[in-house]
Order: structure tokens, then C-alpha cells, then sequence
């Protein structure tokens, strides 16, 4: 079964490569076919939709309607390649669940495939929730570099020591962890989109309030589910080494991740920080998020083995 | 032997102003510069200007960012153990180890509480600002959120639907009363609350949903400050012993103020085909005052509970059991020394307790694998200390089963026997953290899941028809506005489809 696993795993990355240079192509190919910037999406200006009859129309200001996808394009294809591998990431996931008889959260290895694997769940149902495809250019190449990371450790199943034989809360702790993080890289790849935005005079390339918005309902996502994770490792923390809370290097982290994006969204919140500022925090978030996944490798901690 | 344990193995005006006789208004008589405007201030208004301080929002945010930044210094830079702090020679032999690191830094980042960020001056101070700024915020912001929820502003002017970010128009050949009905049986129907303003001019409503979700931010605020009375309470209250060595067949007492005394009945750890721990378990007994309350068997992640005090299963390793004679023939000591220290060389493995007069006794064994230490298996060394002495009073070297003469005691070492290192540990804070940690999920997820939004609607009656305005002043959001498009397209095709009912029934 764990071969299945590495089968599956291994026509995954294919896939995301596959998906990478088919919207690098697709956006690159956009590029050269027109010179002039032709912003894509947007909830500014008016919007007028028939109604049936041909006569009436409604005006809508500020409105946005979602835009019919077209099919079996390059992009189409590589959303549906996008798509597929996330399902096959999935069965991959299952079928290393099956071969180790645990959930696959308990060492770096595993992480790192789950933290794939809320990246990618979180572009697909982004991509399919908003429509903007854009941001695949960014996040796919951080997935593959995560699959490629992946790849480089040893996947042999390591014994569950004997503070992992919690299932439920380590399945709850580190799911919610891959959603966070997954949903983290959203709001990196429109933050860093959003910075590009006024160099890159490409045709399709979103305009910057559509991904303003996209980075902040991407933290939505991300920030409660941090604190469902910070909240259910101190319940497990509590258990196990009876305390809640220890200043371990990976908590800390993780606090301070917590912290970065809770700045954000006061800041934009309370202080309308849209913008630079606002897209330069969440970059700075999301090197959060990394310091945390890969900082344990050098401080150690009780999270040394994830 | 002794020394630093390296880790277990397993209103008034001021006198200026009255000088200067002014009424406290700048530039006045005498006035030589701008303090005497901020000598004048009362009390009341400066806790007013402490109080706008603390609910400034960038205040908050600054804030914010600085128990980031600290956190982060804290998790970069190695942080002195609890034990090392509470012993200033630990301390600076702790200092001398990270000295090559930090070199003439080292003192600097110690003055400022850089290694021990987290219980330092700076953090705590930032925290407290934190706290007090999220209580100002709370307090400042709850009346406005309580008046939206329950008192909504419900009529608005006909600028603010040519104004709004987001807005619709649209004409339907229905007269007003019909188009304000479908708009109204509309928003029902899509789980939006219906506040019907009679006030004209034309037909208006307030439409919104999620209203209670603001309250979301004053949960997951108080939370924040609950978390920090809970930390708090916790580090001022209760107890833990990280380190209750307990030897199996050897009772101990809990001390701590309780009258509890545990007992290992038997411990068992097994271990992978790759050699590491697989599961450790201590079978435990319980007793308070002489009474057996509880038995467990007590595992990572199965601790036992007792009213509030908490055993858990932490680490292992081996003991020596050590019967101890004093000069009257009285047995003074009958207990397990729990071998859990490591020297820095890794040759030995020692322990230590305190005898009734108050003499230290070091137990040292060679570790595993080593030979030629002067120590051979079966035979433990035994060190006496007096007072802070840091060179031994007596020592000597014991074979298993035979008694000898250390100092004034005959000392016997039994046998080895294994002890489970347990945390032993009463916390009354925990349960306010737990409230804080319930008040966090549900207002965040109330907060990010649940946004409140708001439509005002106003139909009039116009030439051709019915004409409905429809007008958002919330932020712009992709969901919300194709929300708004879908509501505004959808009533407009409710209200063509209602017209050719009418005339088809005409």
C-alpha cells in the first residue's frame, strides 16, 4: 500500500508540473498576444445584465458577476489537471493512512505532503469560489517546491512515539494546520501578485483590488483555522505534557504566525490598510507560516519530529 | 558531582502653573511654553487621554507587532531553562555556554530579558498595553456593535443609493407596493432579516444578515484578555513538580499542601524494532490521607486525575534503592534515588536527595557502556555534601547488598529498581484558559465566517413602473457583491415574471 501511496505521490508532482507550465503558457501566451493590459475581474465600475427580455437592464455598481469559465482552453485544462491531482494527493494521503495505520501528520515527511496537500485544496476551491486563476502561476511552483521537498526526505513510516498516540487530536491539530498553511499561500501568491500588479502590464493579470480582496479572504480562511490549531495542540499539550501552553520554538512560531496575521486583519479591518503595506504583511505571513513548518529542523523543541 | 543537572535521562494645577497664573490656555500671561496645557489636565481627562490612548486602533496594531517581534526573538534565541534561572551559579554557567555564540552580546541580552524572553520586563509590559488596549477597544467598541445589531439605522438618505460602493438600479413594470413585497419575500427567503422603514418617501427597508456577528470580535477579544488572567493565575497559583521521580514499590509524598501520597506499583516500557520508546505505562495507586482514592494505569496522553491534581507519565529510567542507618541504629532513608542526570561527559549517572539533617546524598552509577570509571556494575558511588559544600564531605564506593560506613551513616545500596519520572501538578488557571481558548473559536469563527452585511432597499413609484433602489455601503468583497449582482438581476426577472402574470391573469 505504501507503494501505492508513492505511485500516487509521484503522478501528483507530474501533474502539478503539468498544471505549472500550462498556466505559465496560458498567461504567457496572453502576454504576446496583446500588448495593452486588459485587467481581469473586478468588483469596480458598473455592470448592466438583460434580464430576458432584451428591454429591462439592471445597473449595478460595484457588482460583480462570475464569469462563465470557458472550456477545454489551456488554462480550463490545467485547472482540471490542478483538480485531479488534488484528488490523487488525497488517495495518496489514504492509502499511506492504510499503509501505516495512523493518520500521515506524524513526521516532517508527512507534513510537508499534507501542507501540499491544504495548498492545493485551497487553490482549487479558491480558483473555483472567485475565478481567479492568476494566482496559480505562483502558488503552483510552491506546491511543486513543497512535493520536490517532500521527495527529498526518507518516506518510510516512522513508529508513533508514544506522545503521537493521541489520533484525535493529531488529526484535528495538524488538519487544521494544513488548512491554515494551504489557505496561507493564497493570500501570498495575491500578495505578491498585488505588488507585481503595476509592472506587469499583462493581458488577464487581475486587477489589484480583486486581489486585495482575494489575500483577505484567504486569511479568513487561514487565521481561524490557526487558532483551531493553536487551540487544540495547547488541549494536547495539556495532556500530554501537562501544560498548554511551554514556549516551545514551534509554538512560538506558531504564535507569532498567529500574531502577523492578526495584525493583517486589524490593520485592515480597523486602519483600512489595503495595499502595499497590507500585501507586504502577508508575505512577511507567510514566511511566518514557513519558519514554523521548517524551524523545528533547527531549534528542536518538543515538535522536533514534524 | 555537584553540579549544574544537565537534563533528566529520560486635579490640581501644578506649582508652574499657579506661578505662572494662567488659565491654562497656550500663549497665555506668563505662559513660557506649551506644558502648561497638559499640567492643567484633571484626572478625570487624563484617564479619558489614557483611555483614547489604549482604544486607538493604530496603538492596538503597533502593539500587535511587538508581541510578534518579541515572540520571534524568543523562539530565535535559546532561552534559560527554569531551573538554570533559579540558581544564579546555573545562570552563569548556563551564560558561559552561549557566551561563544553571543560573545560580548551576551551580557547585553541578558540585562534585557532576551533569555528569558518571556517572562522579561519588555514582553510582559507589551502584553499588559495589549490587554488594557484590548479591554479599551472592547469597551469603546461594544456600544456602537449592540446599537447596530439592535437598533439599525434603517432610513437613509436618496444620496446614499446614488453614493453607496455598491448599488443597483433598476425599473420593473410593477407598481412600488408589488416590487417592495418581492423584495422583501426576496431577502426572507435568502435568510436576510427584514426591517420595514414606513417613513417615505417611496416604500424602504433595512435588509441584513449575520447581525449578531460583530459580536463575534468582543468574544474573541475578552477571550485574548481571559487566556492572559488564566496564564496569570497559572503562574501564581497551584503547583507543578516537573520532575517526581517515583520508584516503583516506593511511596511518595505529593507534598504541595495536599495530603496525597502515590505509589508505582509496577512500570513497563517497550520499545519499536528501531529501538525507540513505543509505550511507557505506570500502574499508579492513589492515596489521600491513608486512603487509596484512585488507580490507574497512567501513559503519555492518560494522565491521572484527582480533584484538580493532575500525574502525568513524563520520562523513566532507573533507580537505586538506598536504605540509609544514622549513628543511633534509626533507619532515616528507605527510598529509591532516581539515577535521571547525566553528566556533561556522559560517563556517569547520578541523583541526588536530601537527608532528614539536611545533608545532600549523591548516588553516581557509570552509564551504560562505560568501563574503567572506577565504578563497576553493581556497585554505585556515594557523595555526602553539608550545606552549599561544594567538595564532599564523605564518599565511597558500595558493592550491591553490603552496608558501609559513609561519614556518619551506614548506607546500603539494595538494589536498582526502575522509577517513572512523572509531572505532578495542580493549575487553577487552566480551566480559564479553557474559557478563554472557547470564547477565541467560536468568536473567530463567528467574526471570519459570518460577516455581517447590510442592504437598503427603496422603491418608488416612477413612470414606468416600479424603481428599485438597492445600495451596500459595506466594503467591497467578491462574495458579497456577486451576492448583490444575483439579488439585484434575480428581483428584476421576479418582477418581469410577476407583470406578465398579471396581465396573463388580466
Amino acid at each position: 500500500m505504501l507503494e501505492y501511496s508513492q505511485a500516487l505521490l509521484l503522478i501528483t508532482t507530474g501533474l502539478v508540473v503539468v498544471s505549472t507550465i500550462a498556466y505559465l503558457g496560458a498567461f504567457f501566451a496572453a502576454r504576446m498576444s496583446r500588448a495593452a493590459a486588459v485587467p481581469a475581474g473586478g468588483t469596480g465600475g458598473s455592470v448592466v445584465v438583460g434580464t430576458g427580455d432584451g428591454e429591462r437592464t439592471v445597473e449595478v455598481t460595484g457588482g460583480v458577476q462570475r464569469a462563465p469559465i470557458k472550456r477545454f482552453t489551456v488554462t480550463w485544462w490545467a485547472a482540471k489537471s490542478t483538480q485531479l491531482a488534488l484528488l490523487l494527493l488525497t488517495g495518496s494521503l489514504i492509502a499511506r493512512t492504510i499503509a501505516t495505520g495512523h493518520a500521515p501528520f506524524s513526521n516532517h515527511y508527512e507534513f510537508a505532503i499534507c501542507f501540499a496537500w491544504g495548498m492545493m485544496l485551497a487553490q482549487v476551491v479558491f480558483e473555483w469560489r472567485y475565478r481567479v486563476r492568476t494566482v496559480s502561476i505562483i502558488v503552483l511552483p510552491v506546491i511543486l517546491a513543497m512535493l520536490i521537498y517532500a521527495s527529498t526526505l526518507s518516506y518510510q513510516p516512522s513508529p508513533l512515539m508514544p506522545a503521537l498516540q493521541n489520533s484525535p487530536l493529531l488529526t484535528l491539530h495538524v488538519f487544521t494546520a494544513s488548512l491554515g498553511y494551504g489557505a496561507a499561500v493564497v493570500s501570498f501568491a495575491a500578495a505578491v501578485m498585488y505588488l507585481l500588479a503595476p509592472h506587469v502590464r499583462w493581458r488577464g493579470w487581475p486587477r489589484q483590488e480583486v486581489l486585495d480582496d482575494l489575500a483577505y479572504r484567504a486569511t479568513v480562511v487561514t487565521f481561524p483555522m490557526l487558532t483551531l490549531m493553536l487551540i487544540l495542540g495547547a488541549l494536547w499539550g495539556n495532556v500530554a505534557w501537562g501544560r498548554y501552553w511551554g514556549w516551545d520554538p514551534k509554538e512560538t512560531a506558531a504564535l507569532v504566525t498567529w500574531l502577523i496575521y492578526g495584525a493583517y486583519l486589524h490593520a485592515r479591518v480597523t486602519r483600512g490598510w489595503r495595499g502595499n503595506r497590507a500585501a507586504w504583511l502577508l508575505i512577511l505571513g507567510f514566511a511566518a507560516v514557513l519558519f514554523t513548518y521548517l524551524g523545528n529542523l533547527f531549534f528542536g523543541g518538543l515538535h522536533s519530529y514534524a | 558531582m555537584r553540579q549544574t543537572d544537565t537534563r533528566p535521562t529520560g486635579s490640581a494645577k501644578s506649582p508652574a502653573a499657579k506661578q505662572a497664573g494662567t488659565t491654562g490656555e497656550p500663549g497665555g500671561a506668563g505662559a513660557v511654553d506649551g506644558l502648561d496645557d497638559q499640567v492643567a489636565l484633571s484626572p478625570g481627562q487624563l484617564a479619558g487621554q489614557v483611555y483614547a490612548f489604549l482604544y486607538n486602533k493604530t496603538v492596538g496594531l503597533v502593539l500587535i507587532l511587538l508581541a510578534g517581534l518579541l515572540g520571534l526573538l524568543g523562539a530565535i534565541l535559546p532561552q534559560m531553562p527554569a531551573s538554570a534561572r533559579a540558581d544564579a551559579q546555573a545562570t552563569e554557567q548556563w551564560l558561559e555556554q552561549v557566551r561563544p555564540v553571543f560573545g560580548g552580546w551576551t551580557g547585553i541580552l541578558r540585562t534585557l530579558g532576551a533569555f528569558n524572553m518571556f517572562t522579561s520586563v519588555p514582553f510582559l509590559v507589551v502584553m499588559g498595553l495589549l490587554a488594557a488596549s484590548i479591554l479599551a477597544c472592547t469597551a469603546h467598541r461594544l456600544p456602537v456593535i449592540w446599537r447596530a445589531a439592535r437598533h439599525p439605522r434603517t432610513r437613509v438618505t436618496a444620496r446614499f443609493f446614488d453614493r453607496a460602493r455598491l448599488r443597483s438600479r433598476f425599473t420593473a413594470p410593477v407598481s412600488a407596493e408589488d416590487a417592495f413585497e418581492i423584495v422583501c419575500a426576496d431577502a426572507r427567503r435568502h435568510h436576510l432579516r427584514v426591517i420595514v422603514d414606513e417613513r417615505g418617501p417611496g416604500r424602504n427597508a433595512y435588509l441584513d444578515r449575520n447581525h449578531w456577528a460583530p459580536f463575534g470580535t468582543v468574544f474573541a477579544h475578552l477571550a485574548f484578555v481571559v487566556v492572559m488572567v488564566g496564564f496569570v493565575v497559572s503562574s501564581m497559583t497551584g503547583f507543578r513538580d516537573q520532575q517526581f521521580a517515583l520508584t516503583v514499590g516506593h511511596p511518595k509524598d505529593v507534598g504541595h499542601g495536599t495530603a496525597l501520597t502515590v505509589q508505582a506499583n509496577s512500570f513497563q516500557d517497550t520499545y519499536y524494532e528501531d529501538g525507540s520508546p513505543k509505550d511507557y505505562v505506570a500502574d499508579l495507586t492513589l492515596l489521600d490521607a491513608g486512603r487509596q482514592v484512585a488507580s490507574q494505569q497512567v501513559r503519555v496522553n492518560t494522565p491521572l486525575s484527582y480533584h484538580g491534581v493532575m500525574f502525568h507519565q513524563s520520562y523513566f529510567g532507573v533507580s537505586a534503592v538506598m536504605r540509609v542507618v544514622d549513628a543511633s541504629g534509626a533507619e532515616v532513608l528507605h527510598d529509591g534515588v532516581a539515577l535521571e542526570w547525566t553528566t556533561s561527559d556522559k560517563i556517569f549517572n547520578y541523583g541526588h536527595t536530601t537527608l532528614p539533617d539536611g545533608t545532600v546524598m549523591y548516588v553516581v552509577e557509570a552509564a551504560s557502556g562505560q568501563v574503567g570509571t572506577g565504578i563497576e556494575p553493581g556497585q554505585v558511588r556515594v557523595e555526602l555534601y553539608q550545606g552549599d559544600a561544594t567538595t564532599p564531605s564523605a564518599q565511597a564506593v558500595l558493592d550491591q547488598g553490603t552496608p558501609g560506613t559513609v561519614g556518619a551513616y551506614t548506607l546500603t545500596f539494595e538494589r536498582e529498581q526502575q522509577f517513572t519520572g512523572l509531572i505532578v501538578r495542580r493549575d487553577p488557571g487552566a480551566p480559564i484558559v479553557w474559557v478563554g481558548f472557547g470564547l477565541l473559536a467560536i468568536g473567530t469563527c463567528m467574526t471570519m465566517f459570518f460577516r455581517h452585511r447590510r442592504i437598503w432597499v427603496r422603491v418608488t413609484e416612477g413612470d414606468d413602473g416600479a424603481l428599485v433602489q438597492l445600495a451596500s455601503p459595506d466594503r467591497r468583497d467578491f462574495g458579497f457583491s456577486a451576492f448583490f449582482t444575483d439579488m439585484a438581476v434575480r428581483l428584476s426577472g421576479r418582477m418581469t415574471q410577476h407583470a406578465e402574470r398579471t396581465d396573463a391573469d388580466a
